[in-house]
């Protein structure tokens, strides 16, 4: 049984998400603590939980002076120093209450795991909670694993050494070597944040995206089955749906034969391509917003949007946005699709050079 | 040697007392009306006679009980009688007594020389007619040697008839008028109709002061309930239900604008042109007087009288078969929720109880509409009985939000209100520029020469452009205050709305959970149960398209809260509205069809982002009030384009389009075509249909710099709105 602590001021609408997220077939059960009871337990090293939620604004609690990032970098201070074993935190936040109260500022991203925003997440709570038991299980197998050679993070990632240091980054084979295997909480975190953000592994939007298909195609289903030498089959494999990105350049350039990498192929020479093999399969429509016919990344603004859009976009004619914080070097850069980014010109991390070179295209 | 003496009493003590107990004539005939109303009277008329300039009169007619030769003598002759301690109450209705402890007698004292008192019981075989001369009473003589006629009269009505001759004062219509609202508080405002059918019940009090004609010896009316109250009014609502069902209102006496003809109404269908016949009611007649109570709107004199009169008497009283049906219009009674509604929306329309002054009698000889509680304390809410209160609490509503609107309209013409304080300085201006006129003209009369004229002239130029200026300032004054007046009302609103929105999101996520998991396990139980699943799965679809519209508005009202004006890039206006409002547009049949350019962000100046939201959201709800009265197809155009320095929204739908006789009149504030919706509905319908919305989309374009028009619609659409806004003068970039 997979226990998690959701500590948050509204006890509530906080216990019936709880009651949701609780689980018994998944073994899974998440309580409500309140913030002034959560320092109590959750700070007491024979505590057993196996991850915390947190949500970010603490103060409907009367006389509540403190806030989730503080009881968060309480746990990690705690956690690092060894007196609490390694568990999950995972920021969950309306986003009214995380942009009123953090803002652009970054400085606590890296004390969470995930970042959940807590409106779009209940509407799909069945997929929350796979996240979040995916989330516990990095925790217990990397708990489990004595350290971090590049054998054993290979096996861990389900790829041979040779795939590992072909479809990963060598900073990320460096940091998860270094990790100290009393630290679990600082290799979990890495392995979290390869699972969680588009780069070296990409989810199935992206997935589509690459190949320039709709995905609701017919025929889509049979070509993601297509994709298996691709897929992720590491630990915790049945709670993450992703691909390895080179894994899909190997495919296309070995499995379909093709003899030009898939990101220098228009959408209709990809779906040309793929239809030597696959049938029931249409070709991606660019949205009018985003130009190009070479889609690779999707538009980071539209997907922050309160009811996001997935909007493909082709990078040659995307505005690069600056990242906030650290970013790892295998994280993919963000985009913004051309007409999402004139939308929102004033967002201080778009390109400005970007924005004007290609607004100065269409402008024409 | 013991010896027993007594007191005595000179006659002059009735003229002493008289004259201190009684010190105003006015006084006086207060105390007489008073004991006609003690009397048990239903009316009373004091009329002040002139059968020659030297021979005047007053004469007090009523219709009370009277008395008998015994009454008389104890109530009259004996002074210091403890009748009416002895019975506070009046004998046949109950009534508490008004008038003072014996002080009836010497108020006619008071008024005149001579008295004569007619009185019938209507039991006895005679009349008795009292006559007393107080010039008899004069110093020196025993009281009681000085004798008082009593006569055997020819039997009559009941009632008293009191002649006072010789009178002491002069009597002018101001002080007849004070006289009657003296005696205000003893009347009732609708005293024409039996409360029920008990014959002991108080059918109410009516005092009417008139006036004879010195040469025609005509009488003419100087106070009474109508020329007092009803008279100073503002309108007179009407509403009539006709035997088939159909039910009508109209605006009459409207001293701030236009009356209004008959139009028909049904509560229930706001928007129809012609709506449909009630089921239940029939034979329903409404008369309510409205008035505004405003210090501005009202003589000085009349305000406190109708202020007064009204928080005690104000409502709609209700009579079925020409009884009254007891507590409907009582002062704590608020049957049609007008107190409630006021009180809850704080609305510019004034539109409380204590605003009406009225009543609905319905004709219902059958019985098969209404029926009374076995309580007698108000009527079974039957049909009709709850079709008859939305009906009057909408009519109501509606009549007073259309003479809202003309008082605006008169407002801003100056023509109503009297001109506020001026602006501090420039009355001063306008007194030292007279001062230098009169001074100049003084100088230039006594002077010699064109020059000292041309002076004067101009001097007295400059006095008419300062005057003129000051009256423009004074009536702009005037008018922002109306609108800021307007604008914190509206801001509240707004701040209120603003406050909860963000506290609903969580909640409403969990209740729509909650719902689920008690959706699911009821499901389990019955899983055959069609119809159970089919009304799970259609209130689970209502509750996520509530929660769309829910959290754009929540986005709405935290983007009101950053008070920031930036240009805003109309298109990503528009692809929010259209994610917002989307879920419900579906719900309504409704095709939303979007046309912006690919790629033209169309950045206005800067504005408030909130609010052009709030302008598209104004359109839309018109939108679909349009096209749900014009039940045809539901479609809606949104485009967005550039036209030289300008960006603009065209909002098209298939609605039943805008008459071209209101077309100029629909950004005004107030202006509606809608139906208010029964006091008792909730907030939400009330919030609606204010006639306020695209007046604040006018303000909103014009402090914006632009304008809104309804103009040509696009082919196979009815009516187009295009906001205009000058763009943003940096590039889109």
């Amino acid at each position: 049984m997979s226990r998690w602590a959701f500590v948050d001021d509204q006890p509530d609408p906080a216990a019936t998400v709880a009651d949701e997220l609780s689980d018994s077939g998944s073994n899974f059960e998440v309580f409500v603590v309140a913030p002034g009871d959560a320092r109590q337990l959750l700070l007491d090293a024979d505590a057993r939980v196996d991850g915390v939620l947190i949500d970010v604004d603490l103060s409907d609690v009367p006389g509540e002076h403190g806030s989730g990032p503080g009881i968060a970098q309480d746990i990690r201070i705690n956690q690092e120093n060894g007196t609490l074993s390694a568990y999950p935190l995972v920021r969950f936040s309306s986003r009214a209450k995380v942009l009123a109260n953090i803002g652009g500022d970054a400085s606590s991203d890296d004390l969470f795991d995930l970042k959940i925003d807590k409106e779009v997440a209940v509407r799909d709570i069945a997929g929350f909670r796979c996240r979040l038991i995916g989330c516990s299980e990095i925790y217990r197998h990397v708990g489990s694993s004595p350290s971090f050679g590049i054998d054993q993070l290979a096996e861990f990632l389900g790829l041979s050494v040779e795939a590992l240091e072909n479809w990963t980054h060598p900073e990320f084979i460096t940091r998860a070597e270094s990790a100290r295997s009393d630290k679990p909480h600082i290799a979990a975190g890495l392995i979290m944040r390869v699972l969680t953000q588009p780069g070296p592994l990409i989810p199935e939007e992206i997935l589509t995206v690459r190949l320039g298909v709709d995905r609701s195609s017919a025929g889509w289903p049979a070509l993601r089955d297509a994709l298996a030498p691709a897929r992720y089959i590491g630990k915790a494999c049945e709670y993450f749906d992703l691909w390895w990105a080179r894994g899909l350049e190997d495919w296309w350039l070995d499995s379909e034969g093709a003899d030009t990498p898939l990101s220098s192929m228009t959408i209709e020479q990809r779906i040309g391509q793929l239809a030597g093999n696959h049938s029931g399969l249409h070709r991606l429509e660019m949205p009018p917003e985003s130009l190009g016919t070479r889609p690779w990344r999707l538009c980071a603004l539209s997907l922050e949007e309160e009811v996001p859009s997935v909007i493909p976009l082709d990078p040659t004619f995307g505005v690069r946005l600056a990242n906030r914080g650290n970013v790892a070097p295998w994280v993919d850069p963000s985009y913004a699709a051309l007409g999402i980014a004139l939308q929102r010109r004033d967002d201080p991390r778009l390109n400005k050079a970007d924005l004007e070179r290609h607004a100065a295209l269409w402008q024409k | 040697m013991a010896e027993d003496l007594f007191f005595e009493t000179d006659a002059a003590i009735i003229a002493r007392l008289g004259l201190e107990l009684v010190a105003k004539q006015e006084t006086a005939l207060i105390e007489l009306v008073k004991n006609s109303y003690d009397a048990d009277a239903k009316e009373v008329e004091v009329v002040l006679q002139s059968p020659s300039p030297s021979k005047r009169a007053l004469r007090i007619k009523d219709n009370g009980v009277g008395m008998t030769k015994q009454e008389l003598i104890d109530g009259f002759l004996r002074l210091a009688s403890d009748m009416k301690v002895r019975s506070p109450r009046s004998k046949l209705y109950g009534r508490e007594r008004a008038g003072r402890k014996g002080i009836g007698r010497f108020a006619t004292h008071r008024l005149g020389d001579q008295l004569t008192l007619r009185t019938w019981t209507g039991i006895a075989s005679c009349g008795y007619e009292l006559s007393v001369d107080w010039r008899r009473f004069t110093s020196g003589k025993a009281l009681s040697t000085v004798a008082v006629q009593v006569d055997e009269i020819e039997p009559g009505e009941p009632g008293t008839t009191i002649i006072i001759e010789g009178l002491r004062d002069d009597w002018s219509d101001e002080q007849i008028r004070r006289c009657w609202r003296g005696v205000l508080a003893l009347q009732q405002p609708f005293p024409v109709a039996p409360v029920e059918a008990d014959v002991r019940s108080d059918p109410g009090f009516e005092v009417r002061f008139l006036k004879e004609d010195e040469i025609f010896h005509d009488e003419t009316l100087v106070a009474d309930f109508q020329s007092e109250i009803l008279d100073h009014l503002h309108a007179v609502i009407e509403l009539i239900v006709d035997e088939n069902g159909v039910a009508e209102w109209r605006i009459i006496k409207n001293k701030l604008g236009a009356d209004r003809p008959w139009q028909k109404v049904h509560h229930a269908h706001r928007d129809a042109a012609d709506p449909p016949a009630y089921n239940h009611l029939r034979n329903v007649w409404m008369t309510a007087h409205y008035v505004i109570l405003a210090p501005d709107l009202l003589p000085s004199l009349v305000y406190t009288r109708v202020r007064d009169v009204l928080s005690d008497e104000g409502g709609i009283r209700l009579y079925r078969n020409g009884f009254r049906v007891v507590p409907y219009g009582d002062p704590s009674d608020d049957w049609l929720r007008l107190d409630e509604i006021y009180t809850k929306r704080s609305l510019l329309a004034p539109l409380a109880n204590r605003n009406f002054f009225g009543v609905i009698e319905v004709h219902d000889r059958s019985g098969t509409m209404f029926e009374e509680h076995t309580s007698r304390e108000g009527l079974i809410e039957t049909p009709a009985f709850l079709e008859l209160r939305d009906l009057a609490s909408a009519v109501l509503v509606s009549a007073a939000t259309r003479i809202s609107e003309d008082r605006g309209r008169r407002v801003r013409a100056g023509t109503i209100r009297p001109a506020p304080a001026p602006i501090t300085g420039v009355d001063e201006i306008k007194k030292a520029a007279e001062a230098a006129a009169a001074a100049v003209e003084r100088a230039a009369g006594s002077a010699q020469g064109e020059a000292a004229q041309e002076a004067a002239s101009r001097v007295t130029e400059v006095v008419r452009l300062i005057t003129e200026k000051s009256a423009q300032l004074a009536a702009a004054e005037e008018r922002l205050a109306d609108e800021a007046a307007m604008l914190r009302f509206l801001a509240t609103l707004g701040m209120t709305t603003a406050e909860f929105s963000h506290e609903t999101g969580m909640t409403f996520e969990a209740f729509r959970l909650d719902f689920d998991a008690v959706f699911k396990a009821v499901a389990k139980v019955d899983a055959s149960d069609a119809a159970f699943q089919a009304r799970a799965e259609r209130a689970r679809g209502m509750l996520e398209r509530l929660d769309t519209l829910t959290s754009y508005l929540n986005s709405l009202a935290a983007a009101r809260s950053a008070r920031q004006m930036r240009p805003v890039s109309v298109k990503a206006l528009i692809r929010r509205f259209e994610k917002g409002v989307g879920a419900q547009a579906e719900t309504q049949h409704i095709n939303m069809d979007i046309k912006v350019p690919p790629l033209d962000p169309l950045y206005t100046r800067p504005v408030h982002e909130a609010e052009l939201a709030s302008v598209l959201l104004n359109f839309y709800t018109n939108a679909v009030k349009a096209m749900k009265r014009a039940k045809g197809d539901r479609n809606l155009l949104i485009a967005a384009g550039r036209e030289d320095s300008k960006v603009s929204i065209r909002f098209s739908d298939t609605g039943d389009g805008i008459a071209a006789d209101i077309k100029d009149k629909i950004f005004e504030p107030f202006f509606t075509t809608r139906v208010a919706p029964p006091a008792g509905a909730n907030d939400l319908e009330h919030a609606g249909g204010t006639g306020l919305g695209l007046w604040i989309v006018s303000q909103i374009a014009a402090n914006a710099g632009g304008e809104v028009n309804v103009v040509d619609a696009p082919q196979g659409y009815s009516t187009c709105f295009e906001l205009s806004l000058p763009a943003d003068e940096d590039s889109n970039v």
